[in-house]
């Protein structure tokens, strides 16, 4: 019997292993794919020096690689995006008319330049000859226009599309290589709305074979040709090796990238579960993973097969304070509690010290940024400015957030931190969706709001102080329309943006925003926590790889060693 | 049997039909505007309202459940707002991959489980009681993802045997299948062995051995097979709730099955997307049970079908 028993088991041993290999044949490759990520400035450069490769040495072009990303893809149609990590693949697919350079400032791309009138109505734009679509179309102003006309259409339903098509007036072509753009209103902002990911240029071809065509099957100019998306498990792009950015003479005297940059292939997979990502790194699996998770730094950078990285980004957290409220209408009781809360111990206890101090309402890489002296921690001060205000004794206020584990951590500390000076804040962490309904989709005056103090992120992806002021401060951004929850409504401050708003000229949007960040800083509408670093992972032989400020990939010049 | 089996089928309609009813309504119920999350968090208002029009949301409620009503009798679950695709290519695309990572599970966790089962059943009181219930307990109080990390750090990070994530290859499903089957092995044991220790103090079992049967057959072809219905039914439940996709081993190896789809879904407020899936969800249960149900019959004759 015992005999039998055996023979039993082993049989049925082997029939298990049978039936596990023929489950095998599912969709899809093996390997690892590319995470969105949203990042802010910080602490800058790499956290681990690499030795650069000669010229010629790399050998990128022949290998394929593998990156992994914590969320999936939603779109490939630039105009019906709203996620960063979909934005940086059309980025590669396709370039725009203005770009940016590895710090954010604005490139001309498949423009070379553009001049404005003074009312910054009219924008005549010259384009960059020597282009073809990767399906041969030609770059001119007929497909030029082709873009513009989808971005002003409406019909099209996409999630971009009050993006420009408020603005845009009538487009038209001068000749070949120049088109004239007039806008509905003074807008002087409009350069750098057309380096936001939203105006990747697609060919007029996709365009024509409508949304779906666009969505799933994008066409460009770019570095990388798409080949598939197979949702939920991997997206690849493979190698344009005639991409115009190789060629010095199309780019003007100098090569976007070198001659040897780029990879064969490149897959994309998504994978939530961050511990994920990072076995995937360290097993080989993947050559680049991004966002790396906090508390996996170290183990990453103990790693020798691995390069971890931090650099600049623009998202910049903030304690909303609903200043048509009691007190948050007291100005004194807003400096209290910027006094009251230590900065440097919030990055090192809420972002592991992933991020640095905020300045400004707006990071350091956004145009016109200009940084304000920290007012230092101090809770006597704060406490006497309390006093002051008539609130010797602090007050009980609530703060509503989005119940996610980083708000949970943030808010914690926060209430810690106002403790000390007598203030009391109740938690009131809701689930995300419900927290958009309460605290964005009212139209109740700042007054009746229900919001008393809120948490949030926010990076303008256009680069461009009007996108990282004005959606939160002007008064045409109370809720529901954006994310002005501080109710905050000041008439100099309403001047500046539109003076930098109605002005093509760079000179007098730079004094504006500057008064306009002077102005914020005195007044502290909220409180500037923080601006987050941007953290990814390679594989020790891959280099250049970055992520610009808003958090998209940006793999120009990457290379990789043999 | 076809009778049966007919009846059962048609008895099925009122409850799919009340599912049908009930998620649509209860999808709506949960807090959250789905204009709002198609359209962005940095959307104005404008933009959120004309995605609303855009989708249809914007309708009266009880148009927009007869509209969906009548795309379901014609086979059309409708369009996903997350992706604008078809649900069901979105359902079909993960479909086979839920499947293969169900199989591969449950087939171990199957064979393991009864074995195991069998074993501390029959040797009740013993070591071999001990050590089996032990194992059981352990694979049950385990949680799968801790289970999926172990494993990837030894077997990918450590010992480079397997990948970390993806399909393609049936080295892919090899470890999310150890995590994912690893407790349900341990609960088809449990079952199984207080079924043969019940089956084991029937008379049938002494008039066997009295009759001089050998052992082996008097566990295998008399009180393995009787022990069976619990076991059957045990597989079947588990078969139904790992078709509807495993969210955390799917997760953790970023395994692009259903329950990774549900999530998003559910995260994102795509109701055409939620109540497809929980529509498939039931079906597939209703379908299961209806499998017990007949191979109830088959094990045991007994059991009539009327």
């Amino acid at each position: 019997m015992r005999k039998t028993g055996k023979k039993l088991y082993a049989l049925l041993l082997a029939a298990s292993m049978v039936a596990l290999t023929a489950c095998g044949g599912g969709s899809g490759d093996a390997g690892s794919a590319p995470a969105g990520s949203s990042a802010a400035p910080a602490a800058g450069g790499e956290t681990q020096a690499q030795a650069e490769i000669a010229e010629g040495a790399s050998v990128s072009q022949e290998t394929d690689i593998v990156a992994a990303v914590n969320v999936d893809f939603t779109t490939m149609d630039p105009m019906d995006t709203s996620d960063t990590l979909s934005g940086g693949i059309q980025r590669m697919i396709s370039d725009s008319l203005f770009g940016f350079d590895d710090d954010m400032g604005i490139v001309p791309m498949l423009a070379t330049g553009y001049e404005a009138n003074d009312e910054a109505t009219e924008f005549t734009i010259t384009l960059r000859e020597g282009i073809s679509f990767t399906d041969g179309t030609p770059w001119n102003a007929d497909a030029a226009l082709a873009n513009f006309a989808k971005w002003d259409d409406e019909s099209l339903g996409l999630k971009r599309t009050t993006f420009l098509c408020n603005v845009l007036d009538s487009f038209e072509k001068v000749d070949d290589y120049t088109i004239k753009v007039n806008l509905t209103e003074p807008f002087g902002a409009f350069i750098s709305n057309l380096a936001h990911p939203a105006c990747v240029i697609m060919c007029p071809k996709t365009i024509e074979a409508g949304v779906e065509a666009c969505a799933r099957n994008p066409v460009g100019t770019g570095q990388y040709k798409f080949v598939e998306w197979i949702e939920g498990d991997h997206l690849t792009l493979e190698l344009n090796k005639d991409w115009w950015g190789y060629d010095a003479d199309i780019c003007g005297g100098t090569a976007l990238a070198d001659a040897d940059a780029g990879f064969k292939t490149i897959t994309f997979k998504p994978v939530p579960e961050s511990a994920t990502r990072v076995a995937m790194i360290q097993s080989g699996d993947a050559q680049l993973i991004w966002p790396i998770p906090t508390e996996s730094v170290s183990v990453l950078e103990s790693d020798p097969n691995v390069t971890s990285f931090q650099g600049d980004g623009i998202v910049v957290r903030y304690f909303m304070m609903n200043t048509q409220k009691a007190p948050f209408n007291d100005v004194r009781v807003r400096q209290a509690i910027d006094y009251a809360i230590n900065k440097e111990a919030y990055i090192q206890v809420v972002k592991n010290g992933l991020a640095i101090p905020a300045t400004s309402i707006i990071g350091p890489a956004v145009q016109y940024y200009k940084g304000n002296e920290p007012r230092p921690y101090d809770p006597e001060k704060a406490k006497a400015l309390l006093a002051e205000a008539g609130y010797p004794d602090g007050f009980t206020t609530s703060v509503m957030y989005a119940n996610t584990t980083a708000n949970q951590k943030q808010v914690e500390f926060l209430k810690q931190q106002l403790e000390q000076v007598g203030i009391n804040l109740e938690l009131n962490g809701l689930e995300s969706a419900v927290v958009n309904q309460k605290v964005q989709d009212t139209d109740a005056p700042g007054s009746e709001a229900e919001v008393e103090c809120y948490v949030i992120g926010w990076s303008p992806s256009t680069g461009d102080a009007d996108w990282g002021i004005r959606p939160l401060v002007a008064i045409e951004s109370e809720p529901p329309m954006s994310y002005n929850i501080c109710y905050f409504e000041n008439e100099e401050l309403e001047g500046y943006i539109k003076t930098g708003l109605e002005s093509a000229d760079d000179a007098t949007r730079k004094e504006a925003y500057e008064k306009a960040q002077d102005l914020l800083w005195e007044e502290t509408p909220m409180i500037f926590l923080c601006v987050d670093s941007n953290t990814w992972a390679t594989g020790a032989k891959v280099q250049n790889v970055k992520i610009y400020p808003d958090g998209a990939i940006n793999m120009k010049n990457a290379k990789m060693a043999n | 049997m076809l009778r049966y089996t007919l009846k059962r089928i048609i008895g099925v309609l009122p409850t799919l039909i009340i599912v049908v009813t009930f998620v649509f309504f209860f999808v709506r119920m949960i807090p959250g505007d789905p204009a709002r999350l198609v359209a962005g968090e940095q959307a104005t208002l404008d933009a959120v309202e004309a995605v609303r029009v855009q989708l249809g949301l914007d309708q009266p409620i009880h148009i927009q459940y007869l509209k969906y009503v009548g795309g379901l009798l014609r086979g059309d679950l409708g369009m996903s707002l997350r992706t604008k695709r078809p649900v069901l290519t979105e359902v079909a695309a993960r479909y086979g991959n839920t499947m293969a990572l169900t199989l591969a599970s449950l087939v171990w966790s199957t064979i393991v489980g009864v074995i195991l089962g069998v074993w501390s059943g029959k040797n009740r009181g013993k070591w071999q009681d001990f050590t089996g219930m032990t194992l059981a307990v352990s694979g049950i109080s385990l949680p799968n993802f801790w289970i999926g990390f172990l494993l990837i750090m030894l077997f990918s990070v450590k010992l480079r045997w397997f990948p970390t994530t993806g399909t393609g290859s049936w080295k892919n499903l090899v470890l999310p299948a150890i995590a994912l089957g690893t407790s349900i092995a341990a609960i088809i044991a449990r079952f199984t062995r207080s079924s043969i220790v019940e089956v084991l103090k029937e008379d049938y079992i002494r008039t066997a051995r009295a009759k001089g049967l050998r052992e082996k057959t008097v566990t295998w072809g008399h009180a393995f097979r009787n022990s069976m219905i619990s076991v059957v039914t045990v597989v079947g439940l588990q078969f139904g709730f790992l078709l509807g996709g495993s969210v955390v081993t799917e997760a953790v190896f970023a395994y692009p099955g259903l329950g990774q789809l549900l999530v998003e879904s559910v995260n994102y407020r795509d109701y055409p997307a939620i109540q497809s899936l929980i529509l498939i969800f039931s079906l597939q249960f209703i379908i299961i049970n209806l499998i017990v149900d007949i191979l109830y019959a088959v094990l045991n004759p007994e059991i009539k079908l009327s």
